[in-house]
Parts: structure tokens; sequence; C-alpha cells
């Protein structure tokens, strides 16, 4: 049978490098997702991940258990790409309290393994049309309100979850959440109007059909 | 649709909503145009987002 997360976290707790590696296993795609959609390059999300879980190694001892693991964990991973990002001057507003300390190269976590398959070439952020859009959009949005969309349509966290992630009121989260997705539905409209949007093949039956005014 | 029914309209879509609440916004979007317009950009929108971020993912 599986070790349950609380197991795992505490064989963490007690310094067990194999437990540390099954957390890995365990949160190292979302790690990198989050990381990707903050950072939209895949080798930078590679590193932020990594840096990510050497913080959880070297904080873990400090988890107590009063917010889920995975929140905890989330909020690593943002202030991560958050200090990325303010290294590389890549955010247009710096908003967040960064309470982790930089890598330290000894503590040795092993790399991140099975996420490196190289993007699609026609699906990254980088490589058409539409991810370029949907690039600059994002880069429109404080680093606030991109961690708040991502970590609700990516990573599919309530609004307490993303209230208790980014320690901010619900109503924060909500007028936020409200902001960009304003934001990226404005930059985003020609797509989502358009007929034979791009959209249309893949988003289900969520996604309207053009009206007649498109077409004419 | 005005702000206040968009970010309803969003909670909705979010399943943050209780029953009462949602059982109301599931008749605007039965019967008023501009709300299932406006559900559909919310899901496109995030379905979207979703796919570049996970395919840079796989």
């Amino acid at each position: 049978m599986d070790a349950t997360e609380e197991e795992i976290i505490a064989r963490c707790q007690r310094g067990d490098r194999a437990a540390f590696q099954l957390l890995v296993a365990r949160y190292q795609r979302r790690a990198y997702g989050i990381a990707y959609g903050m950072l939209r390059n895949s080798d930078d999300a590679m590193d932020a991940a990594q840096d990510a879980f050497v913080k959880v190694l070297r904080n873990i001892h400090g988890f107590k258990g009063e917010s889920s693991f995975y929140t905890w964990f989330y909020r690593i991973v943002v202030n991560v790409c958050i200090d990325h990002c303010r290294k590389h001057r890549k955010f247009k507003n710096v908003e967040y309290d960064d309470t982790y300390k930089r890598r330290d190269e000894s503590d040795g976590v092993a790399p991140l393994v099975g996420n490196t398959r190289p993007l699609h070439p026609g699906f990254s952020f980088e490589n058409d049309e539409l991810g370029q859009v949907l690039n600059a959009a994002l880069d429109t949005l404080t680093e606030n309100h991109r961690t708040i969309i991502l970590l609700r349509e990516v990573e599919g966290l309530s609004y307490e979850e993303i209230a208790e992630t980014m320690d901010c009121h619900l109503g924060t989260v909500m007028s936020r959440l409200h902001h960009a997705r304003k934001n990226l539905q404005k930059a985003l409209k020609p797509y989502l109007d358009a007929a034979g949007n791009p959209l249309g093949d893949r988003a289900g039956a969520g996604v309207r059909k053009p009206r007649k005014e498109d077409l004419e | 649709m005005n702000e206040q029914e968009l970010e309803r309209l969003e909670r909705y879509v979010d399943g943050e909503l209780p029953p009462d609440e949602a059982a109301e916004v599931e008749r605007h979007l039965e019967e008023i145009p501009a709300w299932a317009d406006a559900r559909a950009d919310l899901i496109g929108v995030g379905a979207l987002l979703r796919e570049r971020v996970e395919a840079g993912v796989d």
C-alpha cells in the first residue's frame, strides 16, 4: 500500500531522503506546471521547480500541518518564481514577501526528471500566434493576478485554498481573479469570437459558437 | 451584464456559489444569451491557459 502524504512528510521531517524523493515524485509535475505557467519558459521552470524542492527540504521541519501540505508547497513554488522574476526583472510589479533564502547547492536535491520533454512545437507560449498573444496578455498582469489565475485555472484550487496559499482574503481572491480574467478575455477576444476559432475545437461545449455577425 | 453579475457567474463556473444562488445563475444561463456567451468566454480562456501550460509540462 502506498504511504500516505502525512507519513511521507513525517519521514521527511525525520531526515529520510528516500521519503523526500517520494514527495518530489508526487509533486514535481505540479511544481513544474505552476512554474511554467508563471515563467513560460521550460528551462526557467525546471530551475524554479528544483529551487522549490530545495526550499521544501530545508523548511519541512517547520511544516506543522496547520495548512494542507500542497498550499504550503504552492506558496514556496510561487515565491521561488517571483524571486526568479525579480532577479531577471521579468514582471512589472513586485508585491510579494519572499521569506525564503536562496538555494544552497550543497542541499543536493536530485535533478527533476520526467518533465523535460521538449514542448510541442505548435503549442508553447512562444511558438505560435495565439501563444504569443496569451503570453503578452499574461505580461500585462501583476504577479498576484497571474498567480491567482494559474492557481485557479491550471491547478484547480478553490478560492479558500488560493487565499491560504497567497495569504490573502477570499474577497481579494475573487476580485483579483475577476481582474485577471477580464484582462485575458480582452486580449483574447478576437480568438474567442472568430469563426473557426482555435478554442472551438479544443475547449469543449463551453465555448460559444461563432455568432452570425462574426461570420459576415 | 454588469460587473456584479459577471463576478457571480465566475463564482458559479468555479463551483463557489451556494446551491440557491447557483440555481438562479442556471436560470439566467438558460434564458439570457449574454450569460451563456459570458460563460463560454470564461471557460474558453481557462481552457486555453490550461492547455498551454499542460502542453509545456508534457
